[in-house]
């Protein structure tokens, strides 16, 4: 694998308290891929996506050891600007998250954050972020309505969109279509198929069907260990540990 | 939505509890009504506006002017109130957001025992701290004199009493809100600070407002406490120094004795539903407005 990878996990180490729950993973993500990350549930996916953008940081009682390299840079170190690193990475979380405020307000969340007040430039980006996100056609006419009154699907387009916004180089993607129907599902996997072009995607799943339509490449962590890592075609057609073929075979789940 | 009759095995445990559910409401009409026909003789010989605005309380000759009760109440809780909220909503900002599980599990059960704590406790607490700071210290600072027995001192011992309650009702607010939600948030690359302004705040912004609606019955309600530091003066009250006589602290004080006073017993029972009045008035206003509010985000 000679993929080029700005962003490295090298020899990350978490516990919750005396619990280990990542042991030792080692992992470069490779730029303008999708990577996949499955496993059984428990077994340190979401723990492992929340660790790339210090998520973590926010939950008590939580240690991580070891690095991960954005561009060389070791985001854990002390003097690291933790809000730079998260505006780096976008997020998309298991249910949409819109911010309590209109949805213009949501997609224009981030930008106001970095000091952007000028309307129109604001309403530019409003725009392209809800036509990347494959939602214009569906909210320009009811732009100041709250947020909370879309559906579930658009909610998570709308939520894509706000996390495009403040223009990310990665987005985490935490099981987003676990909340939606078919069809919204269909449309966050088509969104993100598209976005890979510009963007370096890190997704978690429990859907083997959503791994093998959106995967370029696979991780297969197991019990807080990495146990596999590769393009997807070799991963989800012949895996060489007997733990990935089990799970892939729905032995364990 | 019952497009279905329910079978009778499914209606009894309804008609069976429902009873139960009627009889508070039922209760509060009964005071309401009693509470009008005791004040009834005394409504028919004067104008409900002379006795609610007259400042003149002299049972003794026939004068029940409520205002002076009216206008220490209003001053005391009001008072009270904006002493309480900043402290209140900062704390449990403190508890909900930044402290350490350490610093909380300490802090809670105290909040209950204070919300719990008799309120005669803090009268005497009141009296043997408050009132002779209020004279001694604080009101030659602003050049007056006072015996300490004064509305700051009444709305400082209330302030403290219903903290507790704010806090822990906002408490519960702020930690309702979700952490997926805060961590969408913080992933825009929002600062802590920044979170809780924009999201946490206004995600909560009708829970603690209700929780504030709640101290401030409360507060409007609160007897013991006040009229052991307030003085009990019946006169229109000039400053944060001077005393007053809120109405929960006239009816203590005085329902059961000179009852022989023509007119005394109506006038009492025409300032207790003039407190009823008041409470439910705040209490309907602050729910309009979390209905409003509400409608508004949707």
């Amino acid at each position: 694998m000679n993929q080029p990878s700005r962003l490295r996990i090298e020899n990350l180490n978490v516990f919750y308290g005396q619990n280990q729950v990542l042991k030792d993973i080692s992992l470069a993500l490779p730029d303008n891929r999708i990577t996949v990350i499955i496993g059984p549930s428990g077994c340190g996916k979401t723990t492992l996506l929340k660790s790339l953008n210090r998520l973590l940081d926010e939950q008590e009682g939580v240690r991580v050891e070891g690095r991960v390299l954005l561009d060389g840079q070791d985001i854990y170190q002390p003097e690291a600007d933790i809000t730079l690193i998260r505006k780096r990475m976008g997020l998309l979380s298991q249910k949409p998250q819109v911010l309590p405020m209109s949805i213009y307000d949501n997609v224009a969340f981030g930008p106001r954050l970095l000091g952007l007040r000028d309307r129109r430039v604001l309403d530019g980006l409003v725009e392209k972020y809800l036509r990347l996100a494959g939602l214009w056609d569906e909210v320009k006419n009811r732009l100041q309505e709250p947020a909370a009154r879309l559906s579930i699907g658009q909610q998570q387009r709308l939520c894509l969109a706000r996390g495009l916004a403040v223009e990310p180089e990665v987005i985490l993607g935490d099981e987003p279509t676990s909340a939606l129907d078919p069809q919204s599902s269909r449309n966050v996997e088509t969104q993100l198929l598209s976005l890979k072009e510009n963007y370096t995607i890190v997704l978690v799943t429990h859907i083997l069907r959503q791994a093998k339509r959106l995967a370029d490449y696979v991780a297969f962590l197991y019990f807080g260990e990495l146990i596999e890592f590769g393009p997807a075609s070799e991963v989800l057609v012949s895996p060489r540990d007997p733990r990935t073929r089990a799970y892939i075979t729905g032995e364990i789940s | 939505m019952a497009f279905y009759r329910l079978s009778r095995r499914d209606r009894v445990p309804g008609l069976a509890t429902a009873p139960f559910a009627f009889f508070p409401v039922a209760l509060a009409a009964v005071i309401f009504l009693a509470l009008l026909a005791k004040s009834w003789p005394l409504l028919s010989l004067k104008s409900l506006s002379s006795l609610i605005f007259s400042t003149t309380w002299l049972p003794s000759r026939g004068h029940f002017g409520l205002w002076p009760f009216v206008l220490g109440t209003l001053w005391v809780t009001i008072t009270a109130f904006l002493l309480a909220v900043p402290v209140s909503i900062l704390t449990s900002l403190y508890l909900s957001e930044y402290a350490p599980a350490r610093v909380r599990r300490v802090f809670q059960p105290v909040l209950d025992l204070l919300a719990g704590m008799p309120s005669v406790i803090y009268g005497m607490w009141g009296v043997l701290v408050v009132v002779p700071l209020v004279g001694k210290y604080l009101a030659p600072v602003f050049g007056h004199q006072s015996s300490g027995y004064s509305i700051l001192a009444a709305s400082l011992v209330l302030a403290l009493m219903i903290l507790p309650t704010i806090i822990s009702v906002s408490v519960e607010v702020l930690n309702s809100v979700p952490l997926s939600l805060k961590e969408a948030a913080l992933s825009l690359g929002a600062t802590r600070f920044e979170v809780i302004r924009y999201v946490v705040m206004k995600k909560s912004f009708p829970g603690i407002l209700a929780a504030c609606g709640l101290g401030l019955s409360r507060a409007f309600g609160e007897t013991i406490a006040v009229l052991m530091v307030v003085g009990n003066v019946p006169l229109i009250p000039r400053s944060l120094l001077s005393p007053a006589y809120p109405l929960p602290a006239l009816l203590a004080n005085n329902y059961g004795e000179m009852m022989s006073i023509p007119g005394y017993e109506s006038a009492l029972n025409l300032a207790a539903l003039l407190l009823l009045v008041i409470v439910v008035g705040f209490s309907l206003l602050a729910r309009w407005y979390l209905v409003r509010i509400s409608r508004r985000s949707g």
